[in-house]
C-alpha cells in the first residue's frame, strides 16, 4: 500500500495534512492555517473537528502524532466548518503541502479552475460548476477520465484554491455517493464569516 | 470495458399467478428517479478500517462505476463483513468477508435472529414484513455458517445482509456453493469472498433483442428488489502464495438440472461489467487483468485444498 504523505507528521504543521479529534476518531484534512489576533487557527470541517459533539475545548491531533496540536475554539451552528487554535508550542508554516503559500481570499466564480490538497487524494483539480448562497459544487475537468477521484473519504476540510493564484475560494465538506466524483464546498468568505475570522 | 448492460430505470412486473397465493403480493413497481445522495468525507474510524482490512483485504473496498446511478448507498462495517447497501433496492450491492477456518470452525448454533439493520433508516431498509409470504427466502449474502462465534453469526442476520432468494436456489445449490467456498479457507490460507445480487437479462446482450430494460420483481411495503441473479467472487492464494480467483453466477431460481460448480463459473470481468462494481480496485493492474479476464478454476472440487 502506498504511503499516505498527508498522514505523516512533519516538523512544521501545514495545511493539507491529516488531522482528527481523538474523541471522534474520523480523520479529515487540515484545510487552512490562518493567523488572527495573536492566535493561529486551523480551519476544517465541523464533522471532523467535533463530530456530533459540542466540541468546544476538544483537542485536535494528527492521527500519526503523539501530542495535541490545537484546541477547538469556534464551531459553526449551521454549517460544516469549525476552527481550532494552535497550541503555542506547535510549529507551523502558513503553507499548503505540495502547493505552497496561498494567495489572498477570493470569492468563488462559475467556471473557475480550482485545486485542493486532501489528506487522502493529495492534489486534485476541478472546476466550479454551481454556486448557491452557502454552497459551491466542484466537478472534475471536462476531459478528466471517468474514474478521476476528485475527492475521497478523509478529504473533508480541504480548501479549494483558485488554480493559478492559489487563493482560497471554498472548503470541501461532502461528496456525492455512488457515482462520479463531485465535491460540495462552503464558499470561503462564508466560512470566515461563520467562524468570525474575517 | 464492455457496455454495462443493466438498465434500472423502469420495472415491468412479472405476475406468477399460476403459482401459489404466496406470490400474489409480488407486484408492479415503478421506479422514481434515482437521486444521488451525499456523504460527509471524513475518513474511517480505526474499527471501520480494521473491518475493511480484515474483510476486503488490502486492495480497497469495491468501487461503483462512476457513470452509473446507484442512488443512495451506505457502507456498513462489521467485524464479520463489510457491505454497501442500496437504499433504493433495499439489498446489498456487495458484501465482502475475509476469513480463515478459525472463523467458522467450530460453529455455534444458528439462532435465526433475522432483524432490520439499526444502522439504516426505516424507509431505506427492508423490514421483516417485506419478506413475509412472498415466496422468497431471506438469503444471506455473508452466510451464517461462515461464522463460528455466536456474536458474528448473530450479526449476519441483519436484513442488510439479505436479498430475496428463490428457496430452491438458496437451500440447495447456493448452500452447497457456500459450503464449498467456506472450506477453501484453512487456518493458514484466508479467502476473501464478495457476494451480491444483480439485475441481468441475456436479451440485453444483443442489440437485436435488447430493449433497454431488465424485468425484475419487488416485494413488500418497502419495495425490496428481487435480484434476477447472484454472484459470488472468491479471492485466495495458492500453495506458492500467488493470488487466484474464481467467480460464480447463478440465476435466482432453482439451478438447472445437472448444473455443476464448474458450469456456473463466470469471469470476474463479466460480473464487473454487469454489476458496475469493481472488486479489489487497488489490485495491481497486471494481476487484476490476469485474475479477472478469464474464468477461474475451482480452488478444489471439495473441502480439501
Amino acid at each position: 500500500m502506498p504511503t499516505n504523505n498527508q498522514a505523516l507528521v512533519f516538523g512544521k504543521l501545514r495545511a493539507g495534512l491529516q488531522i482528527f479529534n481523538p474523541q471522534v476518531a474520523r480523520p479529515g484534512t487540515l484545510g487552512f492555517l490562518l493567523s488572527k489576533g495573536g492566535d493561529t487557527f486551523i480551519i476544517g470541517a465541523k464533522h471532523v473537528l467535533t463530530g456530533t459533539r459540542p466540541g468546544l475545548g476538544d483537542p485536535i491531533r494528527q492521527p500519526a502524532g503523539t501530542s495535541d496540536i490545537a484546541i477547538v475554539r469556534r464551531v459553526s451552528a449551521t454549517l460544516d466548518c469549525a476552527a481550532a487554535v494552535l497550541n503555542p508550542d506547535q510549529k507551523f508554516v502558513l503553507e499548503l503541502l505540495h502547493i505552497g503559500v496561498p494567495g489572498p481570499a477570493l470569492t468563488p466564480a462559475l467556471g473557475m479552475r480550482v485545486i485542493k490538497v486532501g489528506s487522502t487524494t493529495g492534489v486534485t483539480e476541478g472546476v466550479i460548476d454551481r454556486i448557491n448562497d452557502n454552497e459551491v459544487t466542484v466537478k472534475p475537468l471536462r476531459d478528466a477520465p471517468l474514474e478521476y477521484q476528485l475527492t475521497e473519504h478523509g478529504d473533508s476540510g480541504s480548501v479549494w484554491l483558485e488554480r493559478d493564484s492559489h487563493s482560497p475560494v471554498a472548503m470541501h465538506f461532502s461528496a456525492q455517493s455512488g457515482g462520479a466524483s463531485v465535491s460540495f464546498a462552503i464558499p470561503w468568505p462564508v466560512v470566515l464569516t461563520e467562524l468570525d475570522l474575517l | 470495458m464492455r457496455p454495462f448492460l443493466r438498465v434500472r430505470h423502469a420495472v415491468v412486473a412479472l405476475f406468477l399467478l399460476s403459482t401459489a397465493a404466496s406470490f400474489s403480493q409480488v407486484r408492479l413497481a415503478v421506479r422514481p428517479p434515482i437521486k444521488r445522495q451525499r456523504h460527509a468525507e471524513a475518513a474511517l474510524t480505526p474499527d471501520e478500517q480494521a473491518a475493511v482490512t480484515k474483510n476486503c483485504g488490502e486492495n480497497g473496498v469495491p468501487k461503483l462505476a462512476p457513470d452509473q446511478n446507484f442512488g443512495s448507498t451506505t457502507i456498513i462495517y462489521r467485524k464479520g463483513y463489510v457491505l454497501e447497501h442500496s437504499a433504493f433496492d433495499k439489498i446489498p450491492l456487495w458484501v465482502c468477508e475475509g476469513f480463515n477456518k478459525t472463523q467458522w470452525d467450530p460453529s455455534s448454533a444458528r439462532t435465526d435472529n433475522f432483524r432490520p439493520d439499526p444502522l439504516l433508516k426505516p424507509g431505506e431498509r427492508s423490514e421483516l414484513t417485506d419478506y413475509e409470504k412472498k415466496g422468497f427466502d431471506r438469503g444471506h449474502m455473508a452466510p451464517a455458517a461462515d461464522f463460528g462465534s455466536k456474536d458474528l453469526k448473530n450479526e449476519s442476520f441483519f436484513l442488510s445482509n439479505m436479498a430475496p432468494q428463490a428457496p430452491k436456489l438458496n437451500r440447495v445449490f447456493w448452500k452447497n456453493l457456500e459450503d464449498l467456498v467456506r472450506k477453501w479457507s484453512t487456518e493458514t490460507s484466508p479467502i476473501i469472498v464478495y457476494t451480491g445480487g444483480f439485475f441481468f437479462d441475456p436479451k440485453e446482450e444483443s442489440p437485436a433483442t435488447a430493449n433497454g430494460q431488465v424485468e425484475f420483481k419487488r416485494i413488500g411495503k418497502n419495495n425490496v428488489a428481487v435480484p434476477t441473479h447472484f454472484y459470488k467472487v472468491v479471492f485466495g492464494k495458492n500453495d506458492k502464495g500467488q493470488m487466484r480467483a474464481v467467480a460464480f453466477v447463478l440465476e435466482n431460481k432453482e439451478a438447472p438440472k445437472g448444473a455443476t460448480f464448474e458450469s456456473v463459473i463466470q469471469s470476474i470481468e463479466w460480473i464487473e461489467d454487469h454489476t458496475g462494481i469493481t472488486f479489489m480496485p487497488d489490485l495491481d493492474t497486471a494481476v487484476s487483468a490476469k485474475l479477472k479476464h478469464t474464468p477461474g478454476k475451482l480452488f478444489s472440487a471439495n473441502a480439501d485444498q
